[in-house]
């Protein structure tokens, strides 16, 4: 049963395209991860699905229903945006309060418990806040909510790598729960820990969809080894893109698909040092252009 | 380079503007009250005007002298210009002292081996240094100006008073800087000091000036500068040196960033639980400040209608227009001029209120408060309705204080011919044109974003035709573009029911327009 589903949609500011036929589907109870750089309209379409942008073309559905047909669809979305600003003469307490009222959502202990997890000093005035404590703010905000549709943008940078973690945890903790979530993110490993499915967006149009592991056939990953004998011959070997040697170690990327291949390549050889390196979202988009051309 | 130069680098333009600002007035204001009052009889007139309770809280007491034009310059100047000199003392002193600390600019310092010692004498001489450069531009300008009954006695008290008081609350600072806990509780603390000593005197001289030789501002008026010429009233400035003291016993014994008296940190959480709950909350400090502005306004406009007559009869133009038989009572056409003034001025904060919205836009916070709230509770209606009913009864309670203000100051000023009930009902009809204007900027709003500052083009607009279109012929269709075309000019003429009923329902379609488009349209 899908939750959210995007049919064709676009949008274009004058001559701009920021969104560009953009056709997605998020399944109730999943986590799903939305990448692409910054500027290729992960934010466009976040706000299109919360209203704030009307579709140029396409349509939008919540729950099966066009959300053009009624506004209350809204009322079943939570959603953090990547720049938190807050109301600098209130407390974050203040503003946590605030946004429970708004929402009708009363537990406190909940709210208690999300504040203490998130180490925030709700006390103080959000002009004094840092922008990670501010995002703690919103992310608090978001989770305290009866919403059945978490929308994240870029939800982890400023948050220190323990407070990545608690978040981390949370978004797991809403699934179990039965919430869906859209993870908004230019960090791979980020989306790759927590979603059950991926979509590529890429100026304005997506460019792949799906598991991350049937992905595969376009990511690559670095790996790093040393040997006592010599391991030059991978230079020539398909699967092996971006040679080089460095300090000693030897860097190369190997296709996903091909990994049994290589891994048989080094058997014989004496491997002294071996490290991998996940796949970065700049190596899939080159990967993926090395493709069409 | 020295640690007191850096200092100097560091707050240089800041202090030349505000030295321009403060000592501009002073003695830029000196040559305008030798024109204005320069006769007897004109200086008879303005005296009778400001011996009302009203005036005198505003302004303070008058001396028992004989009202020469440099006892009314500094009668009507000294309080207020202290004021401004005070604000200039806490800028300055904060920001070199609690803030500097504050952002970690003083550890800095004395890590790189400056001793707290000096940086706290540095501190304090550069108080003394600003406020003794403030002294010497308005005395030596004062007596090159060399106006008559401005003698030297007065000129150095004037100067020398206005030079202490800055210098007071730049030590104030200091000292209430090393007792808190941060730059934001220090300016908090000493400018309500500031303000609550010209409040409490406001009082006081009005009842039993006694009582008022705690404020520092009732030393000033002691002074009675250019008349008594009293110099003892700058011993109780001794206290500059007592706070500077002060000041260094605390700062020398406590840790950087310390203090001896924190903020409340547990303060107590406010509820809030609505939009125009929270808006109120975020537009409560400028909404008051315009209204008191206003209210000063109406009593300053109305100090000066006792002598409506000479004024019209000294400005060519209007004198001019009254031979023609173009205006058939000078006076109430001047005081409905004024009103009309005033409304353009009342309509920038309603104004400002409706661009309040497009903060919580353009900071994505109505977006995000949007989501996952219940339309009932929040929505973009809602927003834009709060906004818009806040603005309406901010035009009309501002409108309402600047008459009651006119009212109030005019009140010992024989046959004006206006009424209280005449003021409320000038009030509520120029009420009806700022409500347009608000009408206008809310369909600007609605259309789009960048559009809304065109709104300051028209209120601009509205007031440029008002004023001009009052004393020259201009076409028509210049007139017909604006709410005070289709009003009648009441003071003048009876109200137009009909005409204030029209431009007012306009007004509530130009919102409903705006209203709709903006439900509509994409955000920021």
């Amino acid at each position: 049963m899908s939750i959210l589903t995007l049919e064709n949609v676009s949008k274009h500011f004058g001559k701009v395209r920021a969104a560009e036929n953009v056709s997605i589907d998020i399944r109730e109870g999943e986590v799903f991860g939305f990448i692409g750089p910054n500027g290729a309209g992960k934010s466009t379409t976040i706000r299109m699905i919360i209203g704030a942008l009307k579709e140029t073309s396409g349509t939008i559905y919540f729950k099966g229903e066009d959300i053009k047909k009624s506004r209350r669809y809204i009322e079943n979305i939570s959603y953090v945006p990547g720049d938190v600003n807050l109301w600098p003469n209130l407390t974050g307490m203040e503003v946590i309060n605030f946004f429970m009222k708004m929402r009708g959502f009363k537990d406190v202990e909940m709210r208690d418990a999300l504040i203490e997890k998130f180490r925030l000093d709700a006390r103080k005035k959000c002009k004094t806040y840092s922008k990670g404590n501010r995002q703690k703010v919103a992310l608090i905000s978001a989770l305290l909510s009866d919403a059945d549709l978490l929308i994240f943008d870029e939800p982890t940078t400023g948050l220190d790598p323990l407070m990545e973690r608690v978040f981390h945890q949370e978004i797991l903790a809403a699934r179990d729960a039965g919430k869906s979530v859209l993870l908004s993110s230019h960090i791979l490993s980020e989306v790759e820990k927590l979603a059950d499915r991926i979509a590529i967006i890429r100026e304005g149009k997506i460019i792949e969809t799906g598991k991350l592991a049937d992905l595969s056939h376009i990511t690559r990953i670095e790996y790093i080894l040393s040997s006592e004998d010599d391991l030059s011959f991978l230079e020539g070997k398909s699967y092996a893109h971006d040679f080089r040697t460095e300090g000693g170690n030897t860097h190369l990327m190997v296709d996903n698909d091909k990994v049994a291949d290589f891994m048989s390549d080094i058997s014989s050889k004496r491997i002294t040092y071996l490290v991998t390196e996940p796949p970065k979202l700049e190596d899939i988009f080159m990967r993926y252009y090395e493709d069409k051309s | 380079m020295t640690h007191f130069r850096l200092l100097a680098k560091q707050v240089r333009f800041r202090v030349i503007m505000w030295l321009i600002i403060l000592c501009g007035m002073s003695v830029g204001f000196a040559p305008v009250f030798d024109d204005l009052y320069s006769t007897e009889e004109e200086l008879r007139s303005i005296e009778a005007t400001l011996d009302n309770p009203a005036m005198v809280a505003l302004i303070g007491p008058l001396p028992d002298a004989a009202y020469t034009t440099a006892v009314s310059f500094s009668h009507q100047m000294l309080l207020f210009m202290a004021l401004l000199h005070g604000i200039f003392g806490i800028l300055i002193a904060n920001s070199v002292g609690r803030k500097a600390e504050d952002d970690g600019l003083t550890e800095y310092l004395i890590s790189g081996g400056v001793s707290k010692r000096t940086l706290y004498v540095n501190q304090v001489m550069l108080g003394v240094l600003i406020n003794l450069i403030a002294f010497v531009i308005n005395y030596a300008g004062l007596s090159l100006l060399g106006l008559e009954s401005f003698n030297n006695e007065g000129n150095l008290l004037y100067s020398a008073g206005l030079a202490l008081f800055g210098m007071l609350f730049y030590m104030l600072t200091l000292f209430f800087g090393a007792l808190l806990s941060s730059a934001d509780l220090t300016f908090g603390i000493t400018l309500s000091i500031l303000v609550i000593m010209f409040l409490y005197r406001a009082v006081t001289d009005v009842a039993d000036m006694a009582y008022s030789v705690i404020s520092p501002y009732n030393w000033l008026t002691r002074m009675y500068p250019y008349a008594e010429n009293d110099f003892t009233w700058l011993l109780p400035f001794l206290l500059v040196a007592v706070f500077a003291l002060a000041g260094w016993f605390l700062f020398s014994r406590r840790d950087l960033g310390g203090a001896y008296l924190k903020g409340r940190g547990d303060r107590r959480t406010r509820n809030i639980g609505s939009y125009p709950g929270l808006a109120l909350r975020n537009m409560r400090t400028m909404i008051i400040s315009w209204l008191a502005g206003m209210f000063v306004i109406g009593l300053t406009y109305g100090s000066i209608f006792g002598d409506l007559e000479e004024m019209i009869s000294g400005n060519e133009m209007l004198s001019a227009a009254v031979e023609a038989g173009a205006i058939d009572d000078p006076v109430m056409f001047f005081i409905n001029m004024i009103l009309i003034i005033t409304t353009v001025i009342t309509a920038i904060p309603a104004v400002m209120i409706i661009g309040r919205v497009l903060r919580e836009e353009n900071t994505a916070r109505l977006e995000v408060v949007d989501s996952g709230t219940l339309e009932s509770r929040f929505s973009r209606t809602l927003v834009l309705v709060t906004h818009w009913i806040l603005s309406l009864l901010v035009a009309l309670i501002g409108m309402v204080l600047t008459t009651l203000g006119m009212h109030l100051a005019s009140m010992n000023v024989d046959d004006i011919g206006v009424t209280l009930g005449d003021y409320m009902l000038a009030s509520l009809n120029y009420f009806t044109a700022i409500a347009a204007a608000v009408g206008i900027g809310v369909l600007l709003l609605g259309l789009s974003n960048g559009l809304f500052k065109l709104i300051w083009l028209y209120v601009g607009y509205m007031f440029f035709v008002a004023y001009l279109g009052n004393l020259v012929e201009l076409p028509e269709m210049l007139h017909m573009a604006t709410p005070f075309h289709y009003l009648e000019n009441v003071t003048v003429n009876e109200m137009d029911w009909v005409a204030a009923g029209g431009v007012f329902i306009a007004a509530v379609v130009l919102f409903a327009a705006g209203l709709f488009l903006y439900r509509k349209r994409d955000l920021g």
